[in-house]
């Protein structure tokens, strides 16, 4: 009983999908498609690029960095970090800075070029997810 | 289309013959869409689905070694792209909610078939397929418009033939029942006493 009903309603959509057709996409969507695609491929390889850090940040920057730079030279020679003259009190860590005979100037300047190069490598990191993103290499 | 225009036609698109891309979307650009509109239910969505799929195809023909039908192939394309685009767009196919039911008479909405218009008879399927949900929509616009076999709609859908099977006579029994639903009981009587 259950087979034959089976076979009349399958005979049933036979019937009915005789009288379906495809649906009809209107409009002039070959020439969109051809069109899209040499959009595709005339499109440059590379996108202009824009510097994720101006050119007015890197000129503060870098006259900031020259700042310190002649500052610690010409400057106080004498210059000594609070933290590590308050911390040599509690702790015996001075030894550690005295067998270092690297005067204050070259701390400074050190410490001027470690921010720089923090600078860099921040904006490596960020140029990275910002060429992944265009370039769709994510997901 | 036969093997030999396949293989022409194919040859062409590799050389990167843009009449031959023309060609490829005049023959089929109806069948990708219905198969788009079938899955994400949204016309604008299946227009931009289908002219991915054309692009996606060009740009992969490299790819088609003649294994199966080059419409096969595209219909593969076509249907795993609806896929992606639902997927990413977060859309929830909008399908009808109402429960699966048996056909209770099918005498009777067999009758009132047959004595429907033609234009009217084309727009209730048409509501019916649109209001399945996406798999079964694809599985019945294959077997029917383009006539493709258990094992090329497995092809498509890359699941089993035995699962294209069940799938095929499920859809077909939704089909039915929401057929029988869409014809209402007034329409049913109405036709039923000519």
């Amino acid at each position: 009983m259950q087979a034959s009903d089976d076979k009349s309603w399958e005979r049933f959509i036979d019937k009915v999908m005789q009288e379906a057709e495809p649906e009809k996409l209107t409009g002039d969507f070959t020439e969109n498609v051809l069109g899209a695609l040499d959009a595709i491929e005339n499109a440059p390889l590379v996108s202009g690029y824009k510097a994720p850090i101006s050119r007015m940040t890197w000129l503060v920057l870098g006259v900031v960095f020259a700042g310190v730079l002649v500052w610690s030279s010409l400057g106080s020679t004498s210059l000594q970090w609070g933290w590590t003259s308050r911390l040599s009190t509690y702790l015996d860590i001075g030894s550690l800075f005295e067998e270092l005979t690297l005067p204050a100037l070259e701390y400074t300047s050190l410490y001027s070029i470690g921010l720089f190069a923090l600078f860099v490598l921040l904006q490596l990191v960020y140029m990275k997810r910002l060429f992944d993103r265009r370039f769709g290499l994510e997901g | 289309m036969g093997q030999h225009s396949d293989q022409h036609l194919t040859q062409r698109l590799k050389e990167g013959d843009k009449q031959a891309l023309r060609s490829l979307i005049e023959l089929y650009k109806h069948m990708v869409y219905t198969l788009a509109l079938r899955i994400v239910h949204n016309e604008e969505d299946a227009e931009e689905v289908s002219q991915d799929t054309f692009i996606k195809a060009y740009q992969s023909i490299e790819g088609f070694k003649g294994d199966s039908k080059l419409s096969t192939w595209l219909y593969r394309i076509a249907y795993h792209r609806s896929l992606d685009y639902i997927k990413k767009n977060k859309r929830k196919p909008q399908t009808t909610t109402l429960e699966w039911e048996e056909v209770s008479n099918i005498q009777m909405a067999e009758k009132v078939w047959d004595h429907m218009e033609a234009m009217e008879k084309r727009q209730v399927i048409r509501r019916a397929l649109g209001k399945l949900p996406g798999e079964d929509g694809v599985i019945l616009s294959l077997f029917y418009f383009e006539s493709l076999s258990l094992k090329e709609i497995s092809g498509v859908l890359n699941i089993s033939v035995n699962s294209v099977k069940v799938k095929l006579h499920r859809s077909r029994k939704r089909l039915a029942a929401l057929l029988e639903k869409m014809m209402d009981k007034q329409t049913i009587s109405s036709y039923a006493s000519k």
